[in-house]
């Protein structure tokens, strides 16, 4: 059930993003929806789970939107959830300020690895713009925050309707 | 395994993934089909879902389009009309002009121009990000799309084909950090390579100092890199400095990429390599009656 619904969420977050390039394209450099299901499973499951999510997530993002290296987006997302879901594992993220220092860290770390890596490949790399640094980071901060009120709202919605079905 | 604890066997994990996809980054950047088999099964898993995104995103892009369209149809009639009237007039000497430069070609014995054959295609979905600039499109190699192909749109050159798969094709457009394409300032027949930023503006470079570039200039693609024909637009000059012994040229693309929706894929873009010295009459050998 944790694999499926796991699988669903990048799915769900791929579909997002090609939805948003086809209406459009330049929303996708303000927006990585992967970060954000990558944020929720390091904060809510472990970080082994986290990890896969990330791999699978950034393959996928590779797949459909990098045309010069195939596994850099995995292999980013790989690393900052391992580093998040340690972090997770070690302090209380589970809270609005949390949440979104997680998504802002994450969105800030992926940017500079992003960059990063392409140097260490010998390919050319726009210089990073701080604008579109912080404006993506604040994006993704905002969204993980909002994803964990959708989620905790749900979930409550089903822990009440369990208590309703037992009286 | 089982006797590790949890960090451990996580850090292991992690080292196995990581060490797996750098295994294929490496094998990308050494050859670029190294790691096709795993990127197309990835696009081929995932297909339904972007399939479904399309379909979601054709409708809104229907839905506002309609309603754009109808308050500047009107503006637009006015002004298409005015421009048809113009155009006529511009089409006749054109026509004139055509005419006369084919006279001329065929007296200089060149070559006639031959159009490259071609392959509409749709855009799926694209990202405009910093460090990416990538189409998707709904054709692929069990349509003649192959990698290294040009692709052109309404206004000029898009980009080239890095990838394709049997129904999919990505395209570096123009603007990418790692795009570079042949050009020329179409005024002064000064060569030069035109390399994306990442951002809206594309650059030339190797261009010198006293080169003859005005602002207003356009610059198409000179056709010496082998992937573009002769002739195709690129962008006009923006801004024009010399700075030591090169100047620094920026370009504003004739395309806009933000608003693609379809594009032309030229699969063949040269006639095939013929001798000069070798007469036009077919040469004797196979396939000759005796």
């Amino acid at each position: 059930m944790s694999f499926l619904r796991s699988l669903l969420a990048v799915a769900a977050a791929l579909g997002i993003e090609a939805l948003a390039g086809r209406i459009s394209p330049g929303a996708l450099g303000y927006l990585d929806l992967m970060l954000v299901v990558v944020a929720y499973f390091a904060i809510r499951r472990s970080q082994r789970s986290a990890m896969l999510v990330g791999c699978a997530g950034g393959l996928l993002h590779d797949a459909w939107f990098q045309a010069g290296v195939f596994g850099i987006s995995g292999f980013k997302k790989t690393l900052v959830a391992w580093v998040v879901g340690g972090l997770a594992s070690r302090l209380d993220l589970n809270h609005a300020p949390g949440r979104v220092t997680v998504g802002v860290v994450l969105s800030i770390s992926d940017q500079f690895l992003e960059v990063g890596l392409y140097r260490l490949m010998d390919l050319a790399t726009a210089p990073l713009d701080p604008v579109r640094i912080v404006s993506r980071a604040a994006v993704t901060g905002v969204l993980v925050a909002i994803v964990f009120a959708i989620m905790d709202r749900k979930g409550s919605r089903t822990s009440m309707r369990g208590i309703r079905g037992r009286a | 395994m089982s006797s590790l604890n949890p960090a451990r066997q996580n850090a292991l994990l992690l080292i196995a993934l990581l060490f797996v996809q750098l295994l294929l980054m490496a094998g990308n950047v050494r050859d670029a089909a190294g790691s096709t088999l795993l990127e197309k099964s990835a696009l081929r898993i995932s297909q339904p879902v972007v399939a479904v995104s399309r379909a979601l995103g054709g409708g809104f892009s229907g839905v506002t389009g309609g309603v754009r369209d109808l308050t500047t149809a009107r503006k637009e009639n006015v002004h298409l009309r005015d421009e048809v009237v113009r155009l006529r007039g511009e089409l006749d000497r054109y026509h004139e002009e055509s005419i006369e430069n084919q006279r001329l070609r065929q007296l200089l014995m060149m070559k006639e121009h031959i159009a490259p054959r071609s392959i509409g295609a749709a855009v799926v979905t694209a990202i405009l990000s910093d460090q990416e600039h990538v189409v998707v499109v709904n054709r692929g190699t069990s349509h003649g799309v192959a990698p290294d192909q040009p692709v052109i749109a309404w206004g000029g050159a898009v980009g080239r084909v890095v990838f394709a798969d049997s129904g999919h094709a990505k395209i570096r457009l123009l603007t990418d950090p790692n795009s570079g394409v042949a050009g020329l300032v179409q005024r002064s027949r000064q060569e030069g390579m035109i390399l994306g930023r990442g951002k809206g503006l594309l650059e030339m470079v190797y261009v010198p100092s006293f080169a003859d570039v005005a602002l207003g200039d356009r610059i198409v693609t000179s056709g010496i890199d082998g992937v573009f024909p002769k002739g195709v637009g690129i962008g006009v000059v923006q801004a024009s400095e010399a700075a030591g012994i090169a100047r620094t040229i920026l370009l504003e693309p004739e395309v806009d990429f933000s608003r693609l929706e379809e594009v032309l894929i030229l699969v063949e873009t040269e006639e095939p390599p013929q001798d000069p010295a070798e007469p036009e009459s077919p040469p004797s050998g196979a396939g000759e009656e005796p």
